[in-house]
């Protein structure tokens, strides 16, 4: 079934980097925002996501907090590990066979040529409606989600590489001594 | 590095501000961004959300000031500091910004090494652009801290 598919293609992803651009949609449909930037993950919970302007911010995972620097506003929150569930890109990290089928109603199907699309309705209500996740073969190339507000956010792979070795210092963030830092854990 | 610079700045009246502002109150950061316009006498805020949602438009003029939320009714008040108190829940010393925003010091507040003091308000002008436009400006009062980055200019 969808579920047992859409796991075997993400327990199949120990590391992935890749470049994005993030695309925000409101409710109406209305394209608000595009963001360049490019991440990396590595199971089981090591997410380094980068983006430029117009809103240049860095987020980081390293398995104890999650980091949230905003660079224009020489920012810096920091957020228990937990947090990282919140991100989309957490998301992958995150859906492994016992979530999908407990948390989650999954459909797939094949929305174009060589792309398979699954859909993850969340069974409690949470931050969002609706995920959607599409695979050219192995590879994520789409990760999209539909937040409560009815805002669409689609984070468009490229250049996606997987099971690569990353190193751990990647995922490593210390913030600079001029940085604003609050500590929300 | 916050080059002071030596005359007193005059901005155009009528102008579009862009940028980033964050919110810090009781140990909770919020983040968003704003497009501030100012025109004579009247001044507006529209402010988003984190993921560049539009969450209500600030604005005020001669016969006072206005909340509009992108979804919500409306709100009025005399003036559009009592406004922000009411519609966010949080003060903020918009009444005086067509000066601080470019880096004036406003009638009735004193001056202070690198910013003034007004109605128990700290504003520091932390960082400026290269032709000494504020960039980087950081508002405190109690324990809310509101930071402003102006990012563009029209």
């Amino acid at each position: 079934d969808a579920a047992v598919a859409l796991d075997q293609r993400l327990g199949a992803i120990t590391t992935l980097s890749a470049s994005f651009t993030q695309l925000a949609r409101d409710a109406g449909g209305r394209q608000i925002q595009s963001v360049p930037g490019s991440m990396a993950l590595k199971r089981p919970n090591l997410l380094a996501w980068q983006t430029q302007d117009p809103i240049p911010q860095r987020i980081v995972s390293d398995g104890q907090s999650l980091w949230i620097y905003d660079v224009d506003l020489e920012q810096v929150t920091r957020e228990p590990a937990s947090s990282l569930l919140n991100t989309p890109a957490g998301l992958l990290l995150n859906l492994d066979s016992s979530a999908l089928s407990e948390r989650f109603e999954v459909s797939q199907s094949q929305v174009r040529e060589g792309i398979d699309s699954f859909t993850l309705i969340p069974l409690d209500e949470q931050i969002y409606q609706m995920i959607v996740i599409e695979f050219a073969g192995a590879l994520p190339v789409l990760l999209g989600v539909l937040d409560s507000t009815g805002q669409q956010t689609r984070i468009t792979l490229r250049e996606v590489q997987l099971n690569r070795d990353i190193d751990d210092a990647r995922f490593e963030f210390t913030p600079s001594a001029d940085v604003d830092l609050i500590d929300a854990r | 590095c916050a080059v002071q610079p030596g005359a007193p700045l005059t901005g155009p009246n009528d102008a579009q501000i862009t940028g980033r502002v964050s919110l810090t109150h009781d140990g909770r950061r919020d983040a968003g961004g704003f497009t501030y316009r100012s025109a004579g006498a009247r001044q507006s805020w529209i402010l988003f959300g984190p993921t560049g949602t539009a969450v209500g438009e600030l604005s005020s003029g001669p016969r006072g000031a206005r909340w509009q939320p992108t979804d919500g009714d409306a709100l009025a008040a005399a003036d559009i500091d009592a406004l922000v108190e009411t519609a966010l829940g949080v003060a903020a010393p918009l009444a005086s910004a067509r000066d601080w925003i470019w880096g004036r010091v406003p009638l009735g507040a004193s001056a202070r090494d690198g910013g003034f003091n007004l109605n128990g308000w700290r504003l520091e002008w932390l960082k400026y652009t290269a032709d000494g436009v504020p960039r980087l400006m950081r508002l405190t009062r109690g324990d809310t801290e509101l930071r402003l980055v102006a990012k563009t200019w029209q």
